[in-house]
């Protein structure tokens, strides 16, 4: 019991005390940047992403039944967003007994979004991933603005509501830079 | 133990460790001077990028009452990561009260140093690997199996386009301590042409009492459009004159062919006298081509890798033919090296998304292991249906059931599973799960025959997550990746409570 007792101490001071440092309302939290290999074997850059639009991270596996469910919702929202610059990568988890069934489930449930390898879970371990699936939402300057973890359906709902959100900020920010730069001309 | 002996044991262990250092020490010098004197390498890791850096945390909790027995089981991960450009420290606080081996623990169970740029990794401290698909190595965590087999030591990796090496040396943990024989190892691929990869690995490791057992390996991979190739030999060589007299050898070999809606993947594996351990740490973790189910029924009777003595091969396809119907079936069969089949399943699947209204699921299972008490086979049919009240509000209902016969069907008895679950997207779920099993027909039982339980998900916010579950639930296997624990039964409460900060 003493145990626990100090464990949960430690939870609530970390509880306290982390969300003030490292999310205080002037910082958001950066999202760690990580170089991962695709399933053709070509490395994808997050920080060569951001920039365009909006990026989600969905952390899954072939064996995880809510990730596939929830990235074949994520299929129909990455269609309706892409040309909006709106980007998704499914960083796959799999260990070396299911690693050869990735890129046929993907084939075969069309998912058109880049499949990341992340074979010693070095990308899970940097966003502190505790379980699958786990969804993170980085807007364009590279901050974390929405985090997730297991899926329930309608979740989907909730992620283009925050995606539509973000193009609208950066709609936006745009506009105003464009109308900053026409009054300095 | 005589005075002299003791002596030769501490002197021994004076020159591992000795040797320890001097690899670290040399693994350091290497890449201290590749990253000075290499302009490329020095241009990799950008110091100017140093700032006052970022922490994150997570923690992980899980604690259990007995209601009955009064006992409580108490499991905690904490694990705090501080990045600022090219560095990252972190560590991990682990506290089990107790363990699954009934011990007491509270450790520092991870900590390293990183020095992270675009081409070159240098880790100090524990970290994780794996060569190849793990048929030689594979370190790596589950918390639901309760493993973690980190090492700890040094790591260098250089990864460049179409080339990539990794030297390792450290210690392994294994359950009750840190195993203080070093392995020593180094893995490299290269692409040769674009369509084609070769690679090979390197492992060995000095085992107290036992001699040098030494692994080494190749392996290609060949990607043409719409197909794949992989495949990958290793053989491990034991110490002359121990009582394992032959050599040990593992085969893998996988085929993926692959069009827009259709998948279908095929692989082979042989595995000889190739189980690598020391004490309680087993090295490798090579596939063991069986299918990996989530529901809690079928999964309950997953096939465990046998390295020491089994061949076999698996198929899958996976398919949509149009939007909102998709199919999948596998085919898994092992044998021992003699052709005596050890453990086979067919498995089917349909889902279909009916107008957004709902999703119906059909699975089917038919398992054979021969390896189990009586020879059982197992049938099991699944269903599975969600339906969407709106956009955000669902019901799931389950139903699981296993039909289990042994000795040549002179005993039969079935289990059932039946859960509701309510939930409302993204804050909550509320799931009620019911077993019964009529085992206690077929042989002397005192225990259950009914077990039921409700979970409560709660999603606090958007960095924690909490589960409460009240009511009883079966003990039983957790398999992952053909490696499986027991999990105890519950009858009582348990808490898991997820944090992100």
């Amino acid at each position: 019991m003493r145990t626990l007792f100090s464990n949960l101490t430690l939870l609530l001071v970390f509880s306290l005390i982390l969300p003030v440092s490292a999310q205080s309302k002037d910082k958001k939290k950066a999202a760690p940047y990580f170089t991962a290999k695709n399933l053709d074997g070509k490395k994808v850059e997050l920080e060569e992403l951001l920039g365009d639009g909006p990026v989600l991270i969905s952390f899954w596996a072939t064996w995880c039944k809510p990730c596939i469910k929830e990235l074949n919702q994520l299929q129909k929202v990455y269609k309706k967003y892409k040309k909006e610059g709106f980007e998704i990568l499914a960083v796959d988890v799999d260990g070396p007994r299911s690693r050869s069934k990735v890129k046929p489930m993907v084939k075969g449930l069309k998912w058109e979004f880049p499949v990341l390898w992340d074979k010693t879970k070095n990308v899970y371990r940097k966003y502190h991933v505790l379980g699958i699936p786990h969804t993170v939402l980085i807007d364009n300057s590279g901050e974390i603005r929405y985090t997730h973890t297991t899926y329930r359906p309608g979740d989907e709902e909730v992620i283009k509501k925050k995606i539509e959100e973000l193009l609208d900020e950066q709609k936006q920010a745009s506009q105003e830079k464009e109308g900053e730069e026409k009054s300095e001309e | 133990m005589n005075r002299s002996k003791l002596h030769r044991k501490k002197r021994e262990k004076r020159r591992v460790r000795s040797k320890i250092v001097l690899f670290h020490f040399v693994l350091t010098l290497f890449f201290s001077l590749a990253l000075i004197t290499h302009s490329s390498f020095a241009q990799d890791f950008d110091f100017s990028e140093t700032d006052a850096g970022e922490i994150s945390a997570s923690n992980q909790l899980e604690y259990s009452l007995n209601r009955k027995t009064h006992q409580d089981i108490f499991h905690d991960w904490f694990d705090v990561t501080w990045t600022s450009g090219v560095y990252s420290l972190g560590l991990r606080y682990e506290a089990h009260q107790p363990d699954d081996w009934g011990r007491t623990r509270q450790e520092l169970s991870y900590r390293y140093f990183d020095l992270s740029g675009e081409f070159l990794r240098l880790t100090v401290g524990n970290y994780y690997v794996m060569f190849g698909r793990g048929l030689m190595f594979r370190s790596y965590e589950n918390r639901d199996l309760r493993h973690d087999n980190n090492l700890e030591g040094i790591k260098g990796t250089i990864d460049l386009d179409g080339f990539d090496l990794t030297l390792l040396g450290g210690t392994p943990r294994g359950k009750y301590e840190r195993v203080n024989d070093p392995v020593h190892g180094a893995d490299g691929r290269i692409a040769v042409v674009d369509w084609m990869t070769v690679g090979g690995s390197y492992l060995r490791t000095n085992i107290t009492d036992f001699g040098f057992v030494r692994l080494f390996g190749g392996n290609a991979e060949l990607s043409f459009p719409n197909v794949d190739l992989y495949g990958e030999y290793a053989r491990k060589d034991n110490p002359p004159g121990r009582f394992i007299e032959k050599d040990g050898n593992g085969i893998y070999l996988s085929s993926n062919i692959y069009y827009t809606g259709i998948g279908v993947s095929l692989e082979y594996k042989d595995y000889e006298r190739f189980e690598f351990t020391n004490r309680d740490v087993t090295y490798n973790n090579p596939p063991s081509l069986s299918k990996e189910h989530l529901y809690t029924l079928l999964n309950r009777h997953a096939y465990v890798l046998n390295l020491s003595d089994e061949k076999g091969y698996q198929v899958q396809a996976t398919s949509t033919p149009y939007e909102g119907l998709s199919l999948s079936a596998n085919y898994s069969y092992t044998t021992d090296q003699h052709d005596k089949l050890v453990f086979s399943e067919i498995y089917g699947e349909t889902e279909y998304d009916y107008r957004e209204l709902a999703t119906i699921k059909g699975a089917f299972s038919r398992m054979e292991d021969k390896t189990g008490e009586g020879s059982p086979y197992y049938l099991a049919p699944v269903f599975d249906l969600t339906y969407y009240l709106s956009g955000q509000n669902s019901v799931e209902f389950v139903l699981e059931h296993l039909w289990t016969s042994k000795y040549d069907e002179k005993l039969t008895y079935y289990d059932q599973i039946i859960s509701l679950g309510l939930s409302h997207s993204p804050i909550v779920s509320l799931t009620f799960t019911h077993e019964r099993t009529t085992e206690w027909k077929t042989r002397d039982w005192s225990g259950k025959k009914t077990w039921f339980i409700a979970a409560l998900d709660l999603a606090l916010g958007e960095r924690h997550n909490l589960t409460l579950s009240v009511g009883s639930r079966r003990a039983g296997k957790v398999c992952s990746g053909g490696v499986c624990t027991d999990r105890p039964a519950l009858d009582g409460w348990e808490i898991k409570l997820l944090s992100q900060f």
